[in-house]
C-alpha cells in the first residue's frame, strides 16, 4: 500500500521549489522617494520566463493612472517566482497579481532595463471598493524579515488600508517635499 | 509547581529513527497523499551523489558594483567563506560546504550546488534565498527526500548600505544560505527565524533549532542515539487535527526546538539533547500563514496544504499559566510519547512576533542580553510586537503580564519607556547564584499567551570592546596587530573582515594576534567575539576599527596540469607568487563539475592538490580561484574540461586498505586502488607510486590491489597506473603511519568485579602507534567508537613505554548491547582494528 502510493506521488508531483526573501522596510514617503514610476493599473497579461537559475513572473499592466514618472500606457513588471519549462519556483515575500485586478504598484527600474515592485509586497497596493462603493487601496502585512534601514533593526510591518485618494494625495505631498 | 508529566508518557526506542527524519521541523515539505498517517519528505541535497559528499558553493564572477567605506570584494569572500563553515560545523551533522570558486552563471554543469549571486534586486529587498530547482523524490539511507539539484542566495548588487562586516549582512547572508540548504522559517528564535524575533549574534550564530533543524537533514551518523524526541498530537477542542501548529520544546536555561503539525496534527520533535523540557503549542504568527508567509506543504499534485485555524496557546499539559507548566524528559534515543495538547479555537491572534532590545552601550542590541555583574539601572529590555501595541497611553497596555519561564530571574516592573512609549520596558531583578545564558519570555494577555524563547540573554560581563588596532613587527620580524580594548580576554575571537586572526598573546586591556594573510593595503573591519555570544558591535556599531596592510605585490599563481578529461582524476602542483598557502587555503575551480578531493600545502608557495571533473561534465573552460585568508587569486579561463578520453585508465585518488576496507593505508600494507578501463591480461598493468614501480597483488576490470613498500615514506606520494600501454594521470595518495593498536582495556568502574561495561563506566586503553613516541596528542583528536556510537576521548597521556599511550573515555549511552561489541580508536584517518568487549544495561 505504502509503495503504491509512492509510486503515484512520483507521477504526479509537479517540480516545484520555494524560496525566501528578507525585506527591509521602507515607510510610504520613501517608496515614493525611490519608485522610479508609480502607477495604477489593471493587469491584462501574465507570463513566465527563466532569467539565469531564476524563473521570473512577467506582468503587462494598462496603466490608467501615472503618479510618477513618465512612459507607455503599459507597462511590463517582472516578479520572481513562477513556471518555466516544467519547474514551478516560489518566493516568500513576493506578491503573486491577479489577472484583471487593479493595482497600485510602486516601480523601480534598474540598469538591466526590468521594471520590479520596489520592496515585492511592499510596492503593492490592491485597488477595490468598500461597502460604500468607496475606492480603497490596501497592501496586507509581511512576515518576511524587514529592516529598518536608518537603524539597520528589524522592523514590523503593518498593514495599510486607505481611501485611494488619500494614497494618491499622500505619495504626491510626498514627491513635493524637498529631497532630504 | 512543577508537574511531573513525564510519568504518565511511554516512551519507546528509536530504532528506526533514520527512517522518519524531518519528521516535523520547517523544512520544504512534500506529502505523498493528503491522507494520513503523514510523512514528510524534505527537500535536501543529495550528499551521496556529490564528491566528498560535500555542497559546492560558487560564487558569481559579478560580484557586488557598489560598497560602503572599508568594504571590499574580499570582505564580501570571506564573510561568505565564514557563513559556509558556519553552517558546515555543526555538530550532529555531516553537512560540509566546500568552496567552489568564482563562476560564471552561463557555465553549464550538472553537479548540485549553491549560487550566490549578486543581482539587481529593488529597494526595499536585501536577500533571497532556496532551493530553484530540484529532481525527483528518491530514497536514501534516511528515507525519502526530494533532491535539491541549484540553490540560490541572491544578494544585493549595491552593498552601500549593508557593508559585509556589519552584523546584518552575515546574519542575512548566513539565513539565506539556511534557505539554499533546506529550511524554512521558525518561530524560535533562532538563525532560522524571521529578523523579528531571530535571538542569536555573530558570536552565537545557530540556535539548538537550527542545529536539530539542519541535522535531520543531513544527519551525522550518531545524531540519532546522542539525542532524542518528543511527539504527540494537537487537536481543537471540537476534535479535528490542526495542521501546521508549532510544538515547542524548550529548556529552561538553553535554546528552543520545534516542530510543524502534520496535517492531522500529530507531530515530533527530534534532536532533542537529553534533559527536562517545557512544551507548548502556539500558532504560527498570522504573517507566516499568510501568502508571503511560511511556504506551505505541498501534496502529491504539488498543491499546498492549508494550516489550521488560529487557537490559544498552551504549555502541556494545557494551562496558559507556567507556573503549571509541567516538564518532559528526553533521554537519548527515545521519543517520549503523548504530549497531546487540547486547543481553544479563537478568531485571530494578536500577541506574537515580540522583538527585544537592550543597551550595553549606546547601541541597541537585539536579542537583548543584560549583564547581572553590570549597573542594575540597565537590567531592563525593550519589547515590541508584530501584532499588538504592548502600550497604551503611556503605561503598559492593562491586562498586559511578562514572566520568565524557569527560575534564576524574575520581571520586577513594566513600564513604557521614556523615551518612546510605544515601547514596553521590562525591569528584572537576578538570583546572583543562577547562571548565565539564555531566558524565555512569557507574555500573557486577555487568552492570549506569547512565549519568546531566549527574549533575554544573562551574561556576566560588558561585551568586549576594541579602543585601538595598530600594525606592529614582533621580534622575528613578523607583522602583527595590536589590539587594545576593554574585555578582551583568552577566550575571546578576533575576525579581521569574516577571518579569524591567530590570538598570540592576551594582557590586561592588550591583545596581539597575528592578521590573516590580505591584499596590499586592503583594510579589514576587526571585530571581537566574546564566548558568550556577545561582539565588540554591541557597543561600536557599524563603527569597527579599521586595520590597514602594508603594501604588497599581488599574487599570482600557476597550474601543472590546466586540462583534464570528463571522469577523471589527477593532482595537480599549484606554484604561487607572493602567496601565503597554509591549512585553511582553498581553491575552487568555478563549475561544481571540477571537484578538488584533497590539497596538501607543501608551503607557503607550493600546493599538491587532487582535481576530479564529473563523468557527465561539459567541455568547458573554466576558471581558478585561489583564496588564503582575506587574499584571493582568480584567473579566468585557467583550465579546461575535455571530452572523455575512452582508453584513458582512470583511477580514484582514495585508496582502501585492501584487508580491512579502511580509508588509511600504510607502508608495508596492501593496497587497493578503483577506477575502470583496466585491463585483465596477465602482465598488462603496472603500478607505480613516486614513480617506481609497485608489486601488483591483483587486477579486475575495476581494483587494482598492490603492495605499498615497507619503506616508503609517509605523506602524499604520486600515484600512476600502466594498463595495455596506456598510463592514467598521476594522482596524489595520502600514506599514513601504521593504524594504532589497542592492546588492553581496563574498566576502572568495573574494579575487579569482573561484569561487563556498562553506559556511564570510565575506561582505559592502552594503544600503540597513536602517535609518534613523545607526541602530545590533543583528547579532540582521538575517537572511541563502540559499537558504532562515537566518544570523544576524555584524556590521551603517554604511557612509560615509548610510542604507546593511554586513552580514557567515558561509555555514553545508546551503545549496544553484547556479549562482543566492537571497539576502535581512530585518530585522524587512521582506525585501529576491533577490540570486542561486553557491554550489559
Amino acid at each position: 500500500m505504502r509503495s503504491a502510493s509512492l509510486i503515484s506521488f512520483i507521477a504526479l508531483v509537479v517540480p516545484w521549489v520555494a524560496s525566501t526573501t528578507t525585506l527591509e522596510r521602507l515607510s510610504l514617503e520613501e517608496m515614493a522617494a525611490k519608485a522610479t514610476s508609480i502607477v495604477r493599473g489593471r493587469v491584462t497579461a501574465s507570463w513566465c520566463a527563466a532569467r539565469g537559475p531564476l524563473i521570473y513572473t512577467h506582468y503587462r499592466i494598462q496603466v490608467t493612472e501615472r503618479w510618477k514618472g513618465t512612459g507607455a500606457s503599459e507597462v511590463e513588471v517582472v516578479v520572481p517566482g513562477g513556471t518555466a519549462g516544467g519547474v514551478r519556483q516560489s518566493f516568500a515575500g513576493t506578491p503573486r497579481l491577479g489577472e484583471g485586478a487593479e493595482y497600485v504598484l510602486f516601480l523601480w527600474t534598474g540598469s538591466s532595463g526590468l521594471t520590479h515592485i520596489l520592496g515585492f509586497t511592499q510596492g503593492v497596493f490592491d485597488v477595490k471598493r468598500d461597502a460604500g462603493g468607496a475606492l480603497i487601496a490596501a497592501r496586507a502585512a509581511t512576515s518576511e524579515t524587514l529592516l529598518d534601514p536608518a537603524s539597520g533593526r528589524p522592523v514590523t510591518d503593518e498593514p495599510l488600508r486607505l481611501k485611494l485618494d488619500d494614497l494618491n494625495r499622500r505619495i504626491r505631498t510626498a514627491l513635493a517635499a524637498p529631497a532630504r | 509547581m512543577k508537574i511531573a508529566a513525564s510519568r504518565t508518557l511511554t516512551s519507546s526506542a528509536l530504532a528506526l529513527w533514520l527512517a522518519a527524519t524531518a519528521s516535523g521541523y520547517y523544512h520544504f515539505v512534500h506529502y505523498p497523499s493528503r491522507s494520513g498517517p503523514f510523512v514528510a519528505i524534505p527537500e535536501k541535497f543529495d550528499l551521496s551523489a556529490l564528491p566528498n559528499r560535500a555542497v559546492p558553493y560558487l560564487i558569481s564572477e559579478r560580484g557586488p558594483d557598489h560598497l560602503a567605506p572599508n568594504d571590499s570584494l574580499a570582505g564580501v569572500i570571506s564573510q561568505i567563506r565564514l557563513a559556509a563553515n558556519v553552517w558546515s560545523q555543526v555538530p550532529g551533522s555531516e553537512l560540509r560546504l566546500v568552496f567552489g570558486g568564482f563562476f560564471s552563471p552561463d557555465t553549464p554543469r550538472s553537479t548540485p550546488a549553491i549560487e550566490i549571486l549578486f543581482d539587481e534586486l529593488p529597494p526595499g529587498v536585501l536577500a533571497m534565498g532556496g532551493p530553484v530547482a530540484r529532481a525527483e523524490i528518491t530514497s536514501g539511507n534516511g528515507g525519502s527526500f526530494v533532491p535539491i539539484q541549484r540553490s540560490v542566495v541572491i544578494l544585493r548588487r549595491d552593498l552601500t548600505d549593508r557593508p559585509s562586516y556589519s552584523d546584518g549582512f552575515f546574519l542575512t547572508l548566513l539565513h539565506e544560505m539556511g534557505h539554499a540548504l533546506g529550511l524554512q522559517h521558525t518561530a524560535t528564535s533562532s538563525l532560522m527565524s524571521t529578523d523579528v524575533t531571530r535571538a542569536v549574534t555573530r558570536g552565537r550564530p545557530l540556535t539548538a533549532d537550527d542545529i536539530a533543524g539542519i541535522s535531520l537533514l543531513y544527519p551525522a551518523r550518531d545524531f540519532g542515539s546522542r539525542t532524542g524526541s518528543i511527539s504527540g498530537q494537537v487537536w481543537m477542542t471540537t476534535g479535528e487535527g490542526v495542521a501546521m501548529a508549532s510544538v515547542v520544546a524548550v529548556n529552561p536555561g538553553g535554546h528552543a526546538v520545534s516542530a510543524l503539525t502534520h496535517p492531522d496534527g500529530t507531530y515530533r520533535i527530534d534532536g532533542l539533547s537529553p534533559g527536562q523540557y517545557y512544551v507548548y503549542v502556539h500558532p504560527l504568527p498570522p504573517p507566516e500563514l499568510g501568502p508571503y508567509g511560511t511556504i506551505l506543504p505541498v501534496d502529491a499534485a504539488g498543491t499546498p496544504i492549508p494550516a489550521g485555524d488560529p487557537f490559544d496557546a498552551l504549555f502541556f499539559p494545557g494551562t496558559r499559566n507556567p507556573q503549571f507548566a509541567g516538564t518532559i524528559t528526553v533521554t537519548a534515543g527515545q521519543v517520549t510519547e503523548g504530549v497531546n495538547f487540547r486547543v481553544q479555537r479563537r478568531a485571530a491572534s494578536y500577541l506574537y512576533g515580540v522583538t527585544t532590545y537592550s543597551f550595553p552601550g549606546n547601541v541597541a542590541v537585539k536579542p537583548a542580553f543584560i549583564n547581572v555583574n553590570g549597573p542594575s539601572s540597565r537590567w531592563f529590555l525593550l519589547a515590541v510586537s508584530q501584532g499588538m501595541a504592548l502600550t497604551s497611553g503611556g503605561a503598559p497596555l492593562p491586562g498586559l503580564s511578562v514572566s520568565l519561564l524557569g527560575g534564576g530571574a524574575a520581571v520586577s516592573e513594566l513600564r513604557a519607556y521614556g523615551p518612546d512609549p510605544r515601547y514596553l520596558q521590562v525591569g528584572f531583578t537576578f538570583n546572583p547564584l543562577a547562571g548565565t545564558g539564555p531566558r524565555h519570555l512569557v507574555f500573557t494577555y486577555n487568552n492570549e499567551m506569547y512565549v519568546l524563547p531566549a527574549g533575554l540573554n544573562v551574561v556576566n560581563r560588558q561585551p568586549p570592546f576594541i579602543a585601538t588596532v595598530s600594525s606592529q613587527v614582533d621580534a622575528s620580524g613578523n607583522r602583527v596587530a595590536v589590539l587594545t580594548g576593554t574585555n578582551l580576554t583568552a577566550d575571546t575571537q578576533i575576525y579581521f573582515d569574516g577571518v579569524p586572526a591567530t590570538v598570540r598573546s592576551v594582557e590586561e586591556g592588550t591583545m596581539v594576534v597575528v592578521p590573516p594573510p590580505a591584499p596590499g593595503g586592503h583594510r579589514a573591519n576587526v571585530l571581537a567575539v566574546g564566548p558568550d555570544g556577545q561582539t565588540s558591535a554591541f557597543l561600536q556599531g557599524r563603527s569597527l576599527p579599521v586595520y590597514e596592510y602594508e603594501p604588497a605585490d599581488p599574487p599570482a599563481v600557476s597550474l601543472s596540469l590546466s586540462a583534464l578529461p570528463a571522469g577523471a582524476e589527477a593532482a595537480i602542483e599549484i606554484t604561487g607568487i607572493n602567496t601565503s598557502f597554509n591549512e585553511n587555503t582553498q581553491l575552487g575551480f568555478g563549475a561544481g563539475d571540477v571537484s578538488v578531493r584533497r590539497v596538501w600545502v607543501l608551503g607557503p608557495t607550493r600546493m599538491l592538490a587532487n582535481v576530479a571533473a564529473a563523468p557527465n561534465a561539459s567541455p568547458i573552460l573554466t576558471g581558478l580561484t585561489v583564496v588564503t585568508g582575506l587574499r584571493y587569486f582568480t584567473q579566468p579561463f585557467a583550465f579546461q574540461i575535455e571530452p572523455a578520453n575512452p582508453r584513458l585508465p582512470l583511477i580514484s585518488s582514495q585508496l582502501r586498505d585492501a584487508a580491512t576496507g579502511l580509508t588509511s593505508v600504510y607502508p608495508g600494507a596492501l593496497a587497493a586502488i578503483s577506477g575502470s578501463n583496466f585491463s585483465t591480461a596477465p602482465g598488462s598493468v603496472a603500478v607505480t607510486l613516486n614513480d617506481q614501480p609497485v608489486p601488483v597483488q591483483s587486477v579486475t576490470s575495476s581494483q587494482i590491489v598492490f603492495q605499498i613498500p615497507p619503506n616508503q615514506p609517509t605523506g602524499p606520494a604520486l600515484l600512476r597506473v600502466q594498463s595495455s600501454g596506456e598510463w592514467s594521470l598521476p594522482v596524489a595518495v595520502q600514506i599514513d603511519p601504521a593504524p594504532p593498536v589497542i592492546t588492553m582495556l581496563v574498566n576502572a568502574s568495573a574494579g575487579n568485579t569482573g561484569r561487563a561495561a556498562r553506559p556511564g563506566d570510565l575506561i582505559t586503553l592502552t594503544v600503540r602507534g597513536l602517535a609518534e613516541p613523545d607526541a602530545t596528542v590533543a583528547p579532540g583528536s582521538v575517537k572511541v567508537t563502540v559499537g558504532g556510537i562515537e566518544h570523544q576521548a576524555l584524556s590521551v597521556f603517554p604511557a612509560t613505554e615509548p610510542g604507546v599511550y593511554y586513552v580514557v573515555f567515558a561509555l555514553g549511552t545508546g551503545v549496544p548491547f553484547g556479549p562482543q561489541v566492537p571497539l576502535t580508536v581512530s585518530v585522524d584517518q587512521r582506525v585501529s582494528l576491533p577490540f570486542y568487549l561486553p557491554i550489559q544495561p
